[in-house]
């Protein structure tokens, strides 16, 4: 599956993708499924048709299923086996924190939860209007063993075997 | 049926016990106000005789009363470095028939490794988490000693988790295996826990990541401090490494790295001191999404 996590004017520019993630924005529904949202609320459009709207956390039914929590939820380790019980196989989380400390801790913090829960985490948060993106997984999921599969804030675009 | 090894065993836990007695050490015993925590890293290196043990106590008393921590921690099998217990145990040298005279041997250098323990602590008026004991392929026992002597804390892998009280803290000892289950680790949270004791060791090679993955991400995940010890060397054909560390959630930590202290060489021995602060922790704590407690266990 193709994932692409970054500003939706961006899609434009790359080939299609199955997945888009971008931080609250009007979707440009040039992906499968697009997936917006913030710390207080997600939205999912298959297509351009709205099928989910999440104010804490839900699960979307698509090719897999996925996780999608916001907000306190997003840092809540236990909505991430919730998830994984309900058959998710990945997560996107939208958060907001402030300073290199709270940034550390989002990073940390996904890492920790993709370790626990086996779930592949994409987080976006916004730090200080900055929006960055990281994406974690499984230990054994990774060809470096780091757990990390790409962290920063440039666009980003992955192919995901699942 | 006892036999020969019995006897000869029993005697040498007895000489070691008796000679405990011996050693006196005048040690400054004004705890500091806080809370301050000493984890010892070395590597698993076997004590034949009845001379080595004792000194080997006697050291680790003149260690940790110059630092004079409220608890302090052994890594993980530092029971079966004593009395040359090694040859016996392990999968890799004994029959099933093996193992389970082996087992009963247990009961003995089950004495002996506590009567250690309990010395420390009592002449540094520490509390001791000493580490574990490996008594066979499946049975791990680990100990905390108060600062009385009395065991306050003691199980193996499948126990429930204990809580002791250290100054005021609610501390526990888990397995590594325990902590993958976050269920529990959460649960002591919940119950007011804030510091988990462990011992992780892996076999080498091993890469930073998965030495992460235990307590550390738990410290990260769920806001807790976490005190890692970990032995090195060679111990049943296995060349064990770990990090000694102790953990907390990043944003307290000044490299903002989530290790309040950790020693930088797996292969070397070293301690690790730390002062906790627990109304950082507290107020990280208070600061965690109001949903902390909405949910019960994966459970909505």
């Amino acid at each position: 599956m193709k994932f692409y996590i970054g500003p939706q004017i961006g899609l434009e520019e790359f080939e299609a993708v199955d997945i888009s993630i971008s931080w609250a924005e009007p979707p440009l529904f040039l992906s499968d499924i697009t997936v917006v949202g913030n710390d207080r609320i997600a939205v999912v459009y298959s297509k351009s048709e709205e099928i989910v709207r999440v104010e804490d956390f839900a699960i979307v039914e698509y090719q897999i299923p996925f996780l999608v929590a916001v907000g306190n939820e997003a840092t809540y380790p236990e909505i991430f086996h919730h998830g994984k019980a309900k058959g998710a196989k990945l997560a996107i989380t939208f958060e907001r924190t402030s300073g290199i400390a709270g940034l550390m801790m989002f990073k940390y913090r996904a890492w920790a939860h993709a370790q626990e829960s086996g779930l592949i985490i994409f987080g976006l948060a916004d730090v200080l209007e900055k929006i960055h993106y990281g994406v974690y997984a499984p230990l054994e999921m990774t060809d470096d063993g780091s757990g990390i599969i790409t962290e920063g804030t440039s666009t980003t675009i992955l192919e995901v075997r699942i | 049926m006892r036999g020969f090894l019995w006897n000869y065993l029993e005697k040498l836990i007895g000489r070691i016990e008796r000679n405990l007695d011996r050693i006196k050490v005048s040690v400054p015993q004004r705890k500091l106000k806080g809370f301050r925590v000493m984890v010892y890293q070395f590597p698993f290196e076997p004590i034949y005789t009845v001379e080595k043990t004792l000194e080997f106590v006697d050291q680790r008393i003149r260690e940790i009363s110059k630092y004079n921590p409220h608890v302090v921690m052994f890594p993980r099998y530092t029971g079966n470095i004593f009395m040359g217990l090694v040859p016996l145990s392990g999968k890799k040298l004994l029959s099933e028939k093996g193992k389970k005279i082996v087992e009963n041997y247990g009961v003995i250098f089950r004495s002996g490794y506590i009567s250690i323990l309990r010395k420390i602590a009592m002449s540094t008026e520490s509390v001791v988490v000493g580490g574990t004991l490996l008594l066979s392929d499946e049975k791990e026992e680990y100990y905390v000693i108060s600062s009385d002597g009395d065991i306050v804390a003691t199980g193996g892998v499948k126990s429930i988790y204990k809580i002791f009280k250290v100054n005021g803290v609610l501390c526990s000892f888990m397995f590594p295996k325990e902590l993958k289950d976050y269920k529990k680790a959460r649960l002591f949270i919940e119950d007011g826990g804030r510091i988990i004791f462990t011992s992780e060791v892996f076999e080498k090679p091993v890469s930073e990541w998965k030495l992460k993955s235990g307590i550390w991400a738990r410290s990260q995940s769920l806001g807790i401090f976490g005190v890692n010890s970990s032995i090195y060397g060679n111990f049943l054909g296995s060349n064990l490494t770990g990090i000694t560390f102790v953990s907390s959630p990043a944003a307290l930590t000044k490299k903002l790295d989530g290790f309040v202290v950790k020693l930088t060489d797996p292969g070397s021995k070293g301690i690790a001191v730390a002062d906790l602060d627990f109304k950082a922790l507290e107020s990280y704590i208070e600061n965690l999404p109001k949903t902390y407690k909405r949910w019960t266990l994966g459970v909505r």
